[in-house]
């Protein structure tokens, strides 16, 4: 096959270009991975999408229902509800953990003594194993654990709840916990972007009579959009599809107002062995990823074109 | 417009590196005043604390009378044009040269109108809503001048803003930003490594080297005067010839000894306590003639002609005046300004293009030398020699 043909190319007068060569051997080294990831990733994901419209318990025959499944999402405020928590989740999450990665960035970006140790200070929680570090909150935010504890030595008695226990503050917990786990991610990305914006130009501007603020705001955050479009896009995937955390940290309660798309799902499929809802459940959950995370590209790139 | 007084400035880092010693330079009120030297010299690192982007250690910065050494650089109205001009790559042409008066708070209308003039004045408005990738080097050089020039500054500081341009725009701007500064009447602090920049574009060159400053003076000062070998050697390309002497008593007269050659160099008490002494003489190679050229007696040199290099309308011809003259070399200078020595023999004589030189040994005149202390490379006395 490919051995005889580099053989014959070498010898004079033989038609085999080498650049043919060159492009046509990694292609058919490739194609046993192409194929796996294609049974693996895309026929399995169309599959799961066929399940969406049947009725399936995993042991027997799937029915075709249509669009029941669909419909029992949006109609029912278990599922409704989850799909409502999962946006809320990732847009405060989103919102969060970029802001303080942002802030974080711009921090250990300037001259300071203990920087090294400082970023990698805040990058360790991204190599922690999530559903450990969830558990380590769980403690941290029990009703009798050092949080309440803090706050009522402090003499703020008022704000001490069940932060994980109380459903009108348990998804904003389960939200802290997540953005503590991840802005040490988004800020090595947003300085990474900052170390691409020459010192001239804030150097400039700083001539040229900007304040800190100013500066910052006209020159470093304008320059700053490719990174927030990674950042934002992969925190947006991040939040909408979060589940250990909020597993490991309340499994959807109280009264399911933690529930997300991605527990229920679980839920659906594992525990109650509603496969097919489960499927249809995915199916929304990757409907809405795609939806947001494509909206987002297309404002972030138009954002970014302006600014460049 | 302002003037600046560096009195005893200096940087030194955390390391321990002196970037610049006390530096003493009075900038007067509308000059233009070029810092040059070899790269590392300071010259930079002066610039940037006049604009108060880098801290200074020692000594104190004024600027119209106002000790400015722990000013904000926003609060100093001085304008920089940096190397790569720094333009914000987001912003159009209009923006960047609008941003220094929107920190002002300049009104939108007068903002306006104070861009169109000077985009007018520096031939930008076909590209006033383009951004700065789309332009040319030496557009990207105009809409940074524009950006310094809109806000009236009290001065501009300029960091080799000339460097990343081809050569023939070079010439181009190098006059353009001349004009501009006498007709503004700014004090202006330029600083460039290339000296035939600091000749042309300064009113006085202040020239450096490891941090201190070794001559102010205008550009003919600084040429036919040079205070020490290594300012000397800096200024005029190619450079000037700096030979290992003798002063030796002759009769009534002096006469140098260069290798085993000897030339009458007149009287002057200046050198009368270097006879008997190790000289460095200097000579520009436009003041070493063919000797047919240079009628009657006077300062001559043998030599054998080695090569001649055509530049219209001269020539540069590699004389050679024998292995024991000992050369300096004049590119590679000790860390106290002194050259390291070379035995070659070896210097350049500039002539018109039109002379033919015939090969073997000539005699070649003297007109003016340069005589330095070769301790410390201090000029001693220059000697113009009669040609008569």
């Amino acid at each position: 096959m490919t051995a005889p043909q580099r053989l014959d190319a070498e010898k004079p007068g033989v038609a085999v270009p080498a650049k043919t060569l060159r492009t046509r051997v990694p292609l058919w080294w490739a194609i046993p991975g192409i194929t796996l990831a294609f049974l693996y990733h895309y026929v399995a994901t169309v599959a799961g999408g066929w399940y969406a419209f049947t009725t399936w318990d995993g042991l027997s025959d799937p029915v075709f229902i249509g669009l029941d499944n669909f419909i029992e999402i949006f109609s029912s405020p278990k599922s409704y509800g989850a799909l409502i928590n999962t946006v809320v989740l990732a847009f405060v999450f989103v919102a969060g953990v970029n802001l303080i990665g942002l802030a974080l960035a711009v921090w250990l970006n300037a001259n300071l003594k203990l920087r090294g140790f400082l970023r990698a200070l805040f990058f360790a929680t991204v190599v922690m194993n999530p559903l450990a570090t969830s558990y380590i909150w769980s403690y941290l935010l029990a009703a009798t654990g050092p949080i309440n504890i803090v706050l009522g030595a402090l003499g703020l008695h008022g704000l001490q709840k069940v932060w994980l226990g109380d459903p009108s503050v348990a998804l904003m917990s389960v939200c802290l916990v997540m953005i503590w786990q991840y802005s040490g991610l988004t800020m090595v990305l947003y300085l990474s972007g900052l170390q691409t914006i020459p010192v001239e130009l804030n150097e400039a501007a700083e001539v040229d009579g900007a304040s800190a603020w100013r500066r910052f705001r006209k020159i470093s955050l304008p320059l700053l959009m490719p990174a927030a479009t990674v950042s934002i896009t992969y925190t947006t995937i991040t939040g909408l599809r979060v589940f250990d955390q909020v597993y490991a940290l309340t499994r959807g309660g109280p009264n399911y107002s933690t529930e997300t798309l991605a527990t229920s799902i679980f839920k659906e499929t594992f525990v109650y062995g509603r496969f097919g809802y489960g499927a249809a459940l995915a199916t929304v959950l990757t409907a809405l990823i795609l939806l947001i995370s494509l909206v987002q590209i297309l404002l972030l790139r138009l954002s970014d074109r302006r600014f460049q | 417009m302002v003037q600046i007084n560096f009195k005893d400035v200096a940087k030194r880092y955390a390391d321990g590196t002196d970037a610049v010693r006390s530096l003493n330079i009075d900038v007067r009120d509308g000059e233009f005043l070029v810092m040059v030297g070899p790269s590392g010299c300071g010259k930079t690192t002066a610039l940037r604390m006049v604009a108060g982007l880098e801290s200074i250690t020692g000594g104190e910065l004024v600027a119209g009378n106002r000790v400015i050494n722990n000013l904000a650089p926003r609060d100093r109205n001085f304008a920089m044009v940096f190397q790569n001009y720094a333009l914000y790559p987001h912003m159009t042409i209009f923006e960047n040269i609008a941003f220094p008066l929107e920190c002002e708070g300049v009104a939108k209308a007068e903002i306006k109108k104070r861009v169109e003039h000077v985009v007018g004045m520096l031939d930008l408005e076909p590209h006033l809503y383009r951004k700065p990738k789309s332009l040319s080097g030496g557009q990207r050089q105009r809409v940074a001048m524009g950006r310094a020039v809109i806000r009236r500054p009290h001065a501009f500081l300029m960091d080799e803003p000339l460097s990343n341009l081809d050569a023939k725009l070079r010439v181009q701007m190098r006059s353009e930003i001349t004009q501009l500064q006498h007709d503004l009447g700014t004090t202006t602090l330029y600083v460039t490594h290339d000296q035939v920049e600091a000749m042309t574009m300064g009113d006085r060159i202040a020239v450096m080297n490891k941090g201190v400053l070794q001559q102010v003076g205008t550009p003919l000062e600084i040429y036919e005067r040079p205070l020490n070998m290594f300012v000397a050697a800096f200024v005029g390309s190619p450079s000037i010839n700096l030979l290992s002497a003798r002063l030796e008593r002759t009769g009534d007269g002096v006469i140098c000894v260069v290798g085993e050659q000897r030339f009458g160099i007149g009287a002057t008490p200046e050198l009368e306590a270097w006879i008997d002494r190790g000289i460095v003489f200097g000579v520009r190679p436009e003041d070493v003639s063919l000797r047919s050229d240079a009628a009657g007696k006077g300062a001559t040199l043998k030599a054998e002609f080695v090569l001649s290099e055509m530049v219209p309308p001269e020539q540069l011809v590699h004389l050679d005046l024998g292995a024991d003259v000992v050369v300096a070399a004049t590119e590679e200078f000790d860390g106290d300004g002194t050259p390291r020595n070379l035995q070659n023999g070896k210097i350049i004589a500039r002539i018109p293009s039109e002379y033919a030189i015939s090969p073997g040994t000539g005699e070649w005149a003297i007109r003016k030398g340069h005589f330095f202390d070769p301790a410390n490379g201090a000029l001693i006395a220059s000697v113009r020699f009669d040609l008569n």
